[in-house]
């Protein structure tokens, strides 16, 4: 535990002694979300125009505002999301090359603060974490239907129930087993990606081996649940500051740090566990 | 929150003080209903005798009886009640061929007070349609007739098949509820009732949308039921004796439309003691908790009720939240029996538990005490009850939060009502006053219910609530237990306008009715354009005929705009309207809202901020609210606030997708 401790402050160190990369994770994070909030605001502008009304769409949930609009304008959801569903392959794209601009970055394991080895790794790596990524993604598509299954597994009659508590438990503890597996999945997802950033091989089956034989490994167990906590408090502290603020001013300036707060905290895992990866490599050099 | 209950508690105390000058009005009961019922859980099936005694309401001289055998349109699929509307709901159906869970109901005997066996003149009638396959209703023709004002006795004995989960009914597993259970006499409208112009029996088949119509009796009712269940009923409990096979429960209901009652030997029980009225609830273990949910909102319908209608007249009211297996029958009203649902799995913040206990106990006055036809008329009922529904809840909770108030996310009782029906597919799919059986095209719920409402919401804003708050005393004091129609309640409404504002209203309100009771228009009006009327000079021939002048207008420190309404929709209201200036002070129009479009000229010293059209929402069947205003140099800071959230938002759902990459 203590080593696993020690991982994870050196992951924030280095996530930390890394803003630069942080702050770029963000100002593109920003980018996309403006990008996709754009066309439904340019709507409502539209469609409220120089209405009233228009005052009131950040003064809290208006039903009678959002039921009057949805008549007015019907298909503004629909137009949008085909928008957002446009964005989304871009984005992943994006995604899959920032994630292995930083695993680069970490398995370099220098604190330069530079994006240099996060471009180069990035599109050095790019079409063999994609691969990755295309198998990872049918894996969790399955587990996901699995654990769907075992769900619903009496039916979805209500009228069969004997007690709707039954249901209830069942979905905690269904949400709970999924939240962890898809953590440690995860975990073992972002780990396999510093194991062929890493040796740089081209084959990448060999490491898809080593990552699921290391999901059993008591340290990437420890550090998959101590960042899972991580992002529950960070997520908790933010929501309770969010709830309590009136002022718009605060609630902007709190849902921001914590998207920064998220990005650093992806960051810090990565680094973590590169260097639970050279521990392990160093073993079994020995 | 708190300022709202403690102003409950106020109202709640003066409407306590006053209650004892309010006298408890009751029925003419006209039949006597001593029904003892045997309850066969092994063979799904009730063993019945019932002794009726019925008195002839009218001068005419009466040779047949009519009865309701409502479990009969679950005798299988070609009953009216599945014809009508197309199928069985699939979650009812899955089980059905399985356990043959149709049902039916027999009468087996039945003899008049000579001791006549009137059996072999019965015949199964079909007074809605030609579908000779529905058998829900039955008419018995007499061995003498029934003399004006005089009282026929008759014996019966019936069995019925329950049915396994069929709408509201029907067993369960362990549970039992028994609505439309028994052999139920029809109405006998005499001449002038409900706009009649002779006598005759009104019994419609059962069908699959619209509910029920009975006259008041007073009701005995004996069950037998295995030792270990426990039995919720309408009225109040007398007696409870066990036998050496079974436990005998006996009710009493007086001056009731029906009886209905359920049994499982897994129901708890609560009571509290409100006013004079015993309230109690039934449920399953697990849900016990909702209890104080329950009653605290009832105590809040109870005095709201007692103060703006009439006192609540019976000793007990029963309050049964089935469990899930029985989800089929909640939500529904009888005679002192309510049934609700509530899930576990929904957070507090989605009020289904209030939103329907306060429905169901609205039907109580309208249903139940002045009984109107809710298959020929279900908007007297359900209407009526929406709109206090919307009324009872916004005072209970807030405006904007009464039915849903859920992490930012809240919905208002009277807002989701005008939604249901303008966002319903096809809100001018039938007039309000159309009978529950011939909304050939759907749209009961969104009309009968939902614009009925609004349409009742509507007519409280163009009147005022003091005088609707008259409107409804004089028609529940008029009318409780006497069965009116749509034309009764639109005399008191003509009545009370006449004499709380005969200048406002010199010709009554039919021509609202007219429009939104009888019609299918639409409601809309807005705000076409604020113009800034700028003085041009005069050009042209003047005082000189032989040269042409240009006459300088006059600077003025008043400014001068235009505004322009328009009416979109066909149903034409008097509307308010309000400019706000620069300074801050308003001013208010009128417009009779007749003509396609109106103008107007504003004169002040101040620039025009905006213009309003009804500011106070009273027009509540405007269909578009946004039109309604129109400000002169809109102000985007809300967008921009609701621009910069969203953004934030969708930045956290783009990060959580990180999941996947
Ligand atoms: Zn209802």
């Amino acid at each position: 535990m203590k080593k696993v401790l020690s991982f994870y402050i050196q992951g924030w160190q280095w996530a930390f002694g890394n803003w630069r990369l942080v702050l770029l994770l963000f100002a593109i994070n920003y980018l996309f979300s403006a990008f996709a909030t754009k066309p439904l605001i340019q709507s409502i502008q539209s469609q409220l125009g120089d209405s009233k009304m228009l005052e009131n769409i950040y003064d809290g949930f208006d039903f009678t505002l959002i039921s009057d609009l949805y008549r007015a304008a019907p298909d503004t959801l629909g137009i949008y999301f085909s928008f957002a569903i446009w964005l989304l392959p871009i984005y992943g794209i994006w995604m899959i090359f920032s994630n292995t601009g930083t695993a680069f970055k970490a398995s370099q394991q220098s604190n330069d603060n530079t994006l240099k080895s996060f471009w180069s790794g990035g599109s050095q790596y790019f079409f063999r974490i994609s691969r990755l990524t295309c198998y990872y993604l049918l894996l969790l598509i399955a587990m996901l239907f699995i654990l769907a299954k075992l769900g619903f597994d009496s039916g979805t009659n209500i009228l069969m129930l004997e007690n709707e508590d039954i249901i209830i438990q069942k979905t905690y503890r269904l949400a709970g087993v999924t939240i962890i597996l898809i953590f440690l999945l995860k975990t073992a997802f972002d780990y396999c990606k510093l194991l062929i950033v890493k040796s740089g091989n081209t084959f990448i089956h060999q490491h898809i081996l080593t990552a699921t034989k290391a999901m059993v490994n008591s340290k990437l167990i420890l550090l998959a649940l101590v960042y899972l906590v991580s992002l529950i408090v960070v997520l908790v502290i933010f929501y309770c500051i969010k709830m309590h603020s009136d002022s718009t001013m605060l609630t902007t300036i709190v849902t921001t740090l914590l998207v920064l707060a998220r990005i650093a905290l992806r960051l810090a895992k990565v680094a973590g566990l590169e260097l639970l990866v050279e521990e392990s490599m160093k073993r079994a050099k020995k | 929150m708190f300022q709202i209950r403690s102003i409950c508690i106020v109202l709640t105390l003066l409407a306590t003080l006053n209650g004892s000058a309010q006298s408890k009005s009751v029925a003419q009961a006209l039949s006597n209903y001593n029904i003892h019922v045997t309850l066969d859980t092994t063979n799904k099936k009730l063993y019945g005798q019932t002794s009726i005694t019925w008195t002839n309401p009218s001068d005419d001289s009466i040779d047949e009886v009519y009865f309701h055998l409502y479990y009969n349109a679950f005798k299988n699929t070609e009953s009216t009640f599945f014809s009508d509307d197309g199928d069985i709901p699939d979650f009812l159906s899955t089980q059905i061929d399985e356990v043959c869970g149709w049902g039916w109901s027999n009468i087996d005997k039945i003899l008049d007070s000579d001791g006549n066996d009137l059996t072999n003149s019965i015949a199964y009638v079909q007074p809605d349609d030609q579908n000779t396959e529905d058998k829900s209703v039955v008419r018995c023709s007499l061995d003498s007739p029934i003399a004006p004002r005089s009282t026929i006795a008759l014996t019966l004995e019936w069995t019925a098949k329950i049915p396994n989960t069929m709408p509201r009914t029907g067993y369960n597993k362990e549970f039992y509820f028994f609505a439309q259970w028994f052999p139920k006499l029809g109405v006998y409208e005499p001449a002038g009732m409900r706009g009649n112009t002779q006598g005759r029996w009104n019994c419609h088949q059962y069908h699959g949308s619209g509910e029920y119509y009975s006259d008041f009796s007073n009701y005995e009712l004996t069950m037998e039921v295995p030792h270990d269940f426990i039995i919720a009923s309408s009225g109040s409990l007398q007696n409870k004796t066990k036998q050496d096979s079974s436990t005998v429960w006996t009710f009493q209901a007086d001056n009731v439309i029906d009886v209905t009652w359920a049994a499982s030997p897994h129901f708890i029980k609560k009571t509290i003691q409100h006013n004079d009225i015993e309230l109690n609830f039934y449920t399953y273990p697990y849900k016990e908790h909702v209890s104080e949910r329950y009653f605290s909102t009832l105590r809040f319908c109870i005095d709201f009720l007692k103060e703006h209608l009439a006192p609540y007249p019976y000793p007990t009211l029963t309050i049964i939240d089935p469990p899930i297996h029985g989800l089929y029958t909640g939500g529904m009203e009888y005679p002192t029996l309510i049934t609700s649902i509530s899930f576990n799995f929904f957070p507090p913040g989605f009020r289904t538990p209030e939103t329907l206990v306060t429905h169901e106990y609205i039907h109580q006055y309208f249903m139940q005490m002045v009984a109107s036809h809710e298959v020929e008329e279900p908007w007297l009922d359900e209407g009526f009850t929406t709109y206090w529904e919307a009324r009872i809840l916004d005072s209970l909770f807030n405006e904007n939060n009464s039915m849903i108030c859920l992490g930012g996310v809240t919905i208002g009782n009277k807002e989701y009502n005008r939604s249901e029906f303008l966002n319903s597919p096809n809100p001018k799919i039938a007039a309000i006053n159309t009978r529950a059986n011939q909304f050939e095209f759907g749209g009961y719920g969104p009309i009968a219910y939902n614009k009925s409402a609004v349409m009742l919401q509507t007519l409280e804003g163009l009147i005022g609530q003091s005088t609707m708050d008259n409107i409804w005393k004089e028609y529940f004091t008029t009318w409780q237990f006497k069965h009116p129609h749509s034309q009764d309640f639109i005399d008191v409404v003509n009545t009370q306008v006449a004499k709380h504002l005969p200048d406002l209203y010199p010709e009554g309100m039919d021509w609202y009715f007219e429009q939104v009771l009888y019609g299918t228009n639409e409601c809309d009006y807005a705000v076409a354009s604020v113009d800034k009327v700028i003085e041009s000079n005069k050009r042209g021939f003047f005082e000189n005929l032989e040269n042409c002048e240009i006459i300088d207008s006059i600077e003025s420190e008043e400014k001068t705009f235009e505004v322009t309404l328009h009416r979109l929709g066909e149903i034409k209201l008097p509307i308010d309207i309000q400019v706000t200036f620069t300074d801050g002070h308003q001013e208010s129009y009128q417009w009779d809202g007749r003509q396609r479009g109106h103008q107007f000229l504003v004169t002040s010293d101040q620039d025009i901020v905006s213009v309003t059209i009804d500011p106070d929402r009273k027009i509540y069947l405007d269909k578009n609210f946004i039109n309604n205003s129109k400000v002169l140099s809109p102000n985007n800071n809300s967008l921009s606030s609701f621009s910069r959230a969203f953004t934030a938002n969708i930045q956290h759902i783009l990060e959580s997708l990180n999941l996947i990459f």
